[in-house]
């Protein structure tokens, strides 16, 4: 950390003006456009146009409007879209006071737990829902215990199956992207506003609602696009943990007619329906966030009171009682699945302790390191894409102006809003085709990945970018820097902490990405979740835990060195 | 300014290295792969590490000297839609993984060219599922309740027992709609009750504790205690004995018989190697390959002369087995299937 407490103060030397602005930006955007082309829209075209032809190849709406006519899909179309609203909405409301707490207080372990909260992100469904069975279920640690205590006969929590259990699930993916992308804006927001605010008399709630909430919605709207889109296309969790088909969304029905039913039409055609209900949603967040987004002045990470000396007044023991309660709900279900990944049989048979998987995968030559060197090396490389691509796109998104610029920038967000199991069959149906093998090199892993993950990074920057004050540019502007050096010098450093996060979460999804890696993937080139999804579908849960441990493990350190190196970077 | 300068690095070092990738990509795909003479597609429990692929392919390399590829193309259904979406120009000579329940679609979609494999002679009549010989069978199995016998002292000896009240919420499904297990399911309660079965559906509701997407999460949640018993196979408890040594688990057989699974594989329509293609089909009804089946894919071999391990004492044979045909399956599932949704949604 350089200075402290000072708004960034611009100290750029004179400099001739490089280039002549539009032009470049149009060379420059040919790049990632021709990249999603063939990567996003070539493939996924080649799938959904079969949702948009009859028979005899002839453009119809006819299969979509009679999916939308249908009352059982209307109603799980309506159930999706509802779940994903709540979830969002718990997700938000759990992590605003982790927010606040990473962005505006200094505690010994900070960053431990800022990298330990993203870890949820990467995990598989599966191995979370073994996590919240083994834990919050009817014979779980937390019920057991409890009946052990009071000497219960019957479990007194019956948290799964249930509505609340798929929302408590889709908190613990999700609450981390609300605490990190908000809290990534909330630390460069100068405390001057609210300083001020407080010395009128404003506090508490009145404080929050007045001046920090307009200061922070574009990046709690970024976030909430995101954890929606994500619950929108929840599957397996909604299934299981709702208790059964009462609780059906969307993609359990894609998965039905692409995977089972092999009716790739009707498949893509629902999938279509669900593109364009993200797509409107997508809309609606980015014109709220461009309505809600007042430049002001943005500050270096300031130097902040530690949380250490709040912990004996009220409001510490609050902040407390939040942090135990996250613990409860985050880490509870991790610790059981690293608890049960060390047993040597299924059950619950703790007496037989084991290192067994352990050795197994770390002694080389296997299969298991293999896959941890793979997913590792794919995640870097995705990151290393993602980030300069995803900045680029929301730099542009948020300085022009042109009509329809809102549209784009929701149709630059599709790639998450897109089913990964369409996306996978797009990539088979569409490169055969080609001249040149792409399915099965180590390439098209990478460029899958970073289609999915570079959506996250636009998100993340451009609620940053918003929030610029034009003065600071325009002063720029005044003393001769030309747009490239502006970009360089100035908004770039100043999105630092966005990036960072944009970066962490475009790692963590290339190491927890399954559909489209099964698609893609040969033997040389299997990864920590192919081959959890391989040892559970032969029985070996406890190795599939020990492998979702070591995802979990690295995924920790990989997270903790992205910040670190981005905090050496300042 | 020393901090702008390092993010410029940083991104010029990061531009460095990606251009680096591409131009290995670039130059080393096209003789990154040997030409295998022979490509198989098979569902990924095949090939993993601990299935029969690693055992019986080399086996068949050594013998014809020749190479062999195995790809994983995800679950048994992927692998059918592989073989239809690559139709008109196959990559692969045969696949793997099409079953009783899968047949009638393979055969619609016309993918697949008949062999029949002398070998057959030696294999059970009412094991040679598709008259057609388009798809040879290799190994079964039977669907069956998998119980916790710590828990459950007193299983269920019927599928009508299953709905009594003392199980209630005790039992773990899987979902017709994106697993094999549950529609294997399904059309048993079908075999059983004729289209009655969605009355036998409302009476067992109230002992479901959940219904999965997959028997992985299912079989997961069961082992983990979080109910007594969960739909699987009758060689589930083997698995238990064999790399666990515990015989706590077990497989009830039902007296109206439990549903039959039969697995097979076929040759694709314009495989590039067709004449190997048919020798392999030879090799899988081969002891060779009939030998590995029960301790890899955790399966009955189709061939009956073959010694199944001892901890195969734990996976019973059902007396009656049961089976629709593949023609009605085929007409009837969509219905089937919607029926059944609306009346567990309730």
């Amino acid at each position: 950390m350089g200075k402290t407490g000072q708004p960034l103060e611009l100290a750029l030397p004179q400099g001739r003006r490089t280039s002549s602005g539009s032009g470049t930006l149009f060379l420059l955007l040919l790049a990632p456009a021709v990249f999603l082309l063939l990567f996003f829209y070539f493939p996924l075209g080649s799938v959904l146009v079969g949702g948009l032809t009859d028979s005899s190849g002839r453009f119809t709406l006819g299969i979509a409007a009679s999916l939308l006519g249908d009352p059982y899909y209307l109603r799980i179309i309506g159930f999706t879209v509802w779940q994903a609203i709540l979830s969002t909405m718990l997700s938000v409301l759990m992590g605003l006071p982790g927010a606040y707490l990473l962005a505006r207080y200094d505690f010994r372990g900070k960053r431990l737990i800022q990298a330990l909260t993203t870890v949820p992100f990467v995990l598989p469904s599966i191995i979370v829902v073994l996590g919240f069975v083994r834990f919050f279920g009817n014979n779980g640690i937390l019920n057991r215990s409890l009946m052990a205590l009071f000497r219960l006969e019957e479990p007194p929590l019956r948290i799964l199956y249930s509505l609340q259990a798929i929302l408590l699930a889709h908190a613990f993916y999700n609450f981390p992207v609300v605490v990190r992308v908000v809290s990534s804006l909330w630390r460069r927001i100068h405390p001057s506003t609210e300083e001020a605010a407080r010395s009128l008399g404003a506090h508490g709630l009145r404080l929050f609602f007045r001046i920090s909430l307009p200061q922070i919605l574009p990046a709690l709207l970024s976030a909430a696009a995101l954890v929606f889109i994500f619950c929108l296309l929840s599957f397996a969790i909604v299934l299981v943990l709702g208790g059964g088909p009462r609780y059906t969304t969307l993609e359990v029905e894609v998965y039905r007619l692409a995977k089972v039913s092999l009716d790739l039409k009707t498949g893509s055609a629902l999938a279509l329906i669900g593109a364009v209900i993200s797509l409107l949603f997508l809309y609606a967040y980015i014109k709220l966030q461009q309505r809600s987004s007042f430049a002001e002045q943005m500050a270096e990470d300031a130097e902040k009171p530690r949380l250490a000396g709040m912990l004996g007044s009220v409001r510490g023991v609050f902040y407390l009682l939040y942090l135990l309660l996250m613990a409860l709900v985050i880490l509870a279900p991790m610790i059981t699945v690293i608890a049960y990944s060390f047993q040597l049989r299924s059950g619950w048979a703790q007496q037989a302790i084991s290192l067994e998987w352990y050795r197994r995968i770390l002694s080389g030559g296997g299969p298991y390191l293999r896959a941890v060197v793979n997913s590792l090396f794919f995640a870097c490389l995705t990151m290393l894409l993602s980030l300069p691509l995803g900045t680029l796109l929301a730099y542009v998104g948020a300085r022009s102006r042109f009509t329809g610029s809102r549209l784009l920038e929701a149709v630059m967000m599709l790639p998450i809003g897109i089913s990964s199991i369409i996306l996978g069959l797009g990539y088979l149906k569409a490169y055969r085709q080609l001249p040149w093998r792409i399915v099965g090199t180590w390439y098209s892993i990478v460029f899958a990945h970073t289609v999915i993950a570079y959506p996250f990074v636009i998100r993340v920057a451009s609620a940053t970018f918003r929030k610029m004050k034009s003065s600071l540019t325009e002063a720029a502007r005044s003393l001769g820097a030309g747009p490239w050096r502006l970009f360089w010098r100035l908004e770039l450093p100043m999105a630092r902490s966005a990036l960072i996060t944009g970066a962490a979460f475009a790692f963590g999804i290339s190491v927890g990405e399954i559909n489209a890696s099964l698609m893609l993937y040969n033997e040389r080139l299997i990864t920590i979740p192919v081959m959890i999804y391989r040892l559970i579908g032969s029985y070996n849960f406890i190795g599939a835990c020990a492998m979702g441990s070591v995802l979990m493990l690295f995924c920790f350190l990989a997270f903790l060195i992205i910040d670190r190196a981005g905090g050496e970077i300042g | 300014m020393n901090k702008i300068r390092r993010i410029s690095r940083l991104f010029a070092a990061g531009a460095a290295v990606l251009l680096f990738f591409a131009a290995v990509a670039v130059l080393a795909t096209p003789g990154a792969e040997t030409e295998a003479e022979l490509v198989i597609y098979a569902y990924d429990s095949f090939v993993a590490e601990w299935g029969p692929a690693p055992l019986v392919i080399p086996k068949f390399e050594k013998r014809y000297g020749v190479e062999v590829k195995v790809i994983s193309v995800g679950d048994a259904g992927q692998v059918l839609n592989r073989a239809i979406l690559e139709r008109d120009d196959p990559q692969a000579d045969i696949v793997l993984g099409i079953d009783n329940n899968m047949l009638s679609r393979a055969l619609e979609e016309e993918v697949l060219q008949p062999y029949r494999s002398p070998n057959l002679d030696a294999i059970p009549e009412q094991l040679i599922f598709d008259a057609t010989h388009a798809v040879t069978p290799f190994d079964y199995g039977y669907f069956a309740f998998v119980y916790d016998s710590e828990v459950l002292d007193n299983p269920p000896g019927s599928l009508e027992e299953l709905t009594d009240p003392r199980f209630r919420k005790r039992i773990i499904l899987q979902d017709p709609r994106t697993s094999s297990p549950g529609l294997g399911f399904l059309l048993w309660t079908i075999a059983v009750y004729g289209e009655d079965y969605l009355d036998y559906w409302r009476r067992l509701q109230p002992n479901l504790l959940t219904i999965t997407d997959g028997w992985d999460t299912a079989y997961g949640m069961f082992t983990s205690g979080e109910a007594p018993m969960v739909l699987s196979y009758t060689t589930s408890p083997a698995y238990h004995v064999e790399y666990e040594q515990t015989e706590r688990y077990r497989a009830a057989l039902f007296e109206e018989g439990n549903y039959l699974q039969i697995e097979g594989m076929g040759i694709l329509k314009g495989a590039p190697h067709p004449t190997l293609a048919r020798r392999f089909i030879d090799f899988i009804l081969t002891e060779e390959f009939q030998s590995e089946i029960p301790l890899t894919n955790w399966m009955y071999p189709v061939d009956p002369h073959v010694v199944t391990p001892d901890s195969f004492r734990f996976a019973p044979k059902p007396e009656r087995s049961l089976q629709l045909p593949a023609e009605e399956i085929r007409k009837n599932r969509d219905r089937w299937i919607n029926a059944w949704v609306k009346q567990v949604s309730r």
